[in-house]
């Protein structure tokens, strides 16, 4: 029997007026397993990443409907600056990636995380024929880029070098130094003299990342270069460079075969200084921490405007600090996060509330008004973490002897009141300050300057439940290699969570395994 | 008018204006153009029909997506779903994946990112048990198969 109906929006409701065959035909009895295997695989890129991955636990039919790139490819880019930082990072541009690939770096990102007990480790030399005529050198701010490949180093001459520890952590080949940026002061070898050196790199900024934004794949960072000859009267010497990365080529520029600087951003002279503890670049401001004869300070400057200036007496400088300032973080919106000495924390907003003038470093006596500050005991200063956006606020983990606080700051909202500080794991962690990394969810280093491991895992403070379960695994561990003169240089990435340790002047890494990277190998 | 014939054989006459939000009968009438015979449904019942229609008549005048952006590559996959939607979508299951598989047979995109999300929605924060519990699913691994899966999730805080 054929029925003639027309259709009204309002008939499903008033369907009595119409007469329906009083018994259906028998009919299939619908589930959710009646659906496709691609339509399952659409309702698990809705899903976060631990709620997907319940789902493919499910069953066999939700198990095959997870292993899709573009069920992955979604569930990332959802999680992109909502459960995982903005920008994030990937071993290659996204649309290169398999499922595989992108589930893995998600799960590293996410997993929990320890060393391998007992402590494994591949050690591997870097050449030494290209390292000839460093081997007096030390190096100075060994710095990590996200993705746990490649790493900066400055050394003594004024040189800066790239090495590239590839992205499979077993290897143990040798690795090649890149020379990345000459000294600035090639005069230095010759004559013995000793050049301070700092790096600051920037992988967070607009205008470093460029295409990487849309790829998620590190391309190319900004680096700057603080360095200044310790003879007491030569003036500093700051560049701000472009790298390019080599890696799979975008189809637009060609990919080198190594690190190299595509251009000089910026080159100015600053006034000699002493010392200087820490450099740190975003965006078009570059901040760095001086010691000189007036004592130590903070200055930020727009590296844009300075440009080209040999005078140091015409560089713009906003002064931050006139206490004893030892680490800096520059934040999205013009704000600037100190440490000191004496442990006090300090945010500011450089931009708008630091004195500007052309007067040299130090010479500015009057404070800097800050938005907020805390007092911390034993804090580790070197181990407050590289800024990190997550929805709208900006995370940032802030390290003690006995503690970890997750401080977080609202994107756009300057008021005190909005600034969040929770502790998030109290636990012996050890005083092997200049030892020890730390990310948004894990830590790791030395316990004591010598012997002794960490690694531990905490929640940052966004938990729904309010809780914040947090744990430490501790190794018993000693460098196999005794002829350590300093406490080594530690490097980790949370994004890879790569842990690598060098001696002072590198002639060697060792990379030492965790279980997150052992237990999900992407095949 | 568009005439469409339901698998349970019921004839319905519809506004082509709202049918075209389903690309399927849309590029079927571009294709054969005016025609007095009706169009077969044979995967759509006449309820599921008239739920569909329901849905096409709301958003009727709103323009239709463009065809060749698939919505999938679109950034935002957020699990917010428009109230009115959210209302359409209070049926038993059944009718949810009969809606879905309409959806999906007749081409309407965003009823099926809709239907897909509001599954998605009540799966949120349940274990794998709870999912089966809540669709009435079978767990057919083997033991060993679980075991695997269960290793490779065992770096999560899985619940």
């Amino acid at each position: 029997m054929s029925l003639f109906l027309t259709y009204h929006p309002h008939w499903h409701t008033s369907n009595t007026l119409f007469p329906r065959p009083a018994v259906r035909p028998t009919r299939r009895r619908i589930t959710l397993l009646s659906l496709p295997v691609e339509l399952l695989s659409s309702v698990i890129m809705n899903l976060t990443l631990l709620d997907a991955l319940s789902a493919r636990m499910v069953c066999r039919a939700w198990h095959a409907a997870s292993e899709n790139r573009q069920v992955w490819r979604n569930i990332l880019v959802q999680s992109i600056g909502t459960t995982i930082p903005r920008p994030f990072f990937l071993p290659k541009p996204i649309k290169d990636c398999s499922a595989c690939e992108i589930e893995a770096s998600l799960r590293r990102w996410a997993a929990k995380w320890a060393l391998n007990d007992p402590i494994r480790w591949t050690k591997r030399l870097v050449s030494p024929e290209i390292l000839e005529g460093r081997k007096t050198g030390a190096s100075f701010s060994l710095k990590m880029a996200p993705g746990g490949r490649w790493l900066f180093s400055g050394y003594d001459d004024g040189s800066v070098w790239c090495f590239d520890l590839g992205d499979d952590w077993r290897a143990s080949s040798e690795i090649e130094p890149h020379l990345l940026i000459p000294s600035a002061f090639p005069e230095a070898r010759k004559s013995g003299t000793k050049v301070a050196i700092q790096i600051g790199l920037d992988f967070s900024s607009e205008e470093a990342l460029g295409a990487t934004l849309d790829t998620h794949h590190l391309k190319q960072l900004t680096i700057a270069v603080v360095s200044c000859l310790k003879d007491r009267t030569t003036n500093a010497q700051i560049d701000i460079w472009r790298v390019i990365l080599p890696g799979p080529s975008d189809g637009g520029t060609p990919s080198p075969r190594s690190p190299k600087v595509e251009e000089r951003l910026s080159t100015f002279k600053e006034a000699h200084m002493s010392g200087m503890k820490n450099c740190c670049l975003y965006g078009g401001a570059v901040a760095y921490t001086v010691s000189n004869s007036l004592g130590k300070c903070l200055v930020v400057v727009d590296w844009t405007t300075a440009n080209g200036k040999t005078d140091v007496d015409t560089i713009s400088r906003h002064h931050v600090s006139s206490e004893n300032p030892w680490t800096v973080h520059l934040l999205p919106g013009g704000r600037v996060l100190t440490g000191d000495i004496s442990g006090i924390i300090r945010l500011f907003n450089w931009q708008e509330d630091c004195p500007i003038s052309n007067a040299r470093p130090g010479q500015i006596q009057e404070k800097a008004k800050h938005i907020w500050q805390q007092a911390f005991i034993e804090l580790n200063s070197y181990g407050i973490t590289t800024p990190l956006v997550i929805e709208d606020r900006i995370h940032i983990i802030v390290p003690t002897e006995t503690e970890a606080f997750s401080l977080t700051i609202p994107l756009d909202d300057i008021k005190p009141d909005s600034i969040g500080l929770v502790s998030v794991m109290k636990a012996q962690i050890g005083c092997a300050f200049s030892s020890q990394k730390f990310g948004l969810r894990n830590g790791v280093g030395m316990r004591t300057f010598t012997t002794g491991l960490f690694s531990a895992q905490y929640s940052s403070g966004t938990t729904a439940s309010g809780q914040n379960p947090s744990s430490i695994n501790t190794f018993d561990f000693t460098f196999p290699t005794l002829d350590l003169e300093e406490p080594p240089q530690l490097v980790y990435d949370q994004y890879s969570n790569r842990v690598i340790f060098a001696d002072d002047d590198i002639t060697y890494f060792y990379s030492i395994s965790s279980s997150s990277v052992h237990n999900y190998i992407p095949n | 008018m568009v005439l469409l014939l339901t698998s349970d054989n019921e004839m319905f006459s519809v506004a082509e204006d709202v049918i075209k939000r389903s690309a399927y009968i849309k590029n079927m009438l571009e294709d054969v153009g005016e025609s007095d015979l009706p169009i077969p449904l044979p995967n759509v019942e006449s309820n599921v029909l008239v739920k569909i229609l329901e849905y096409c008549e709301h958003y009727r005048g709103e323009p239709l997506p463009a065809s060749d952006v698939d919505p999938a590559e679109i950034g935002d996959r957020s699990l917010d779903i428009a109230d009115w939607d959210q209302k359409y979508m209070a049926v038993d299951q059944e009718m949810l994946f009969e809606i879905i598989l309409a959806a999906n047979y007749l081409d309407i995109k965003s009823l099926l990112d809709v239907g897909c999300k509001t599954v998605a929605k009540m799966m949120k924060g349940k274990s794998s048990e709870e999912i089966r519990t809540l669709f009435n699913i079978a767990n057919d691994f083997t033991p060993e198969e679980e075991a695997q899966i269960r290793k490779e999730n065992a770096w999560a805080e899985c619940r």
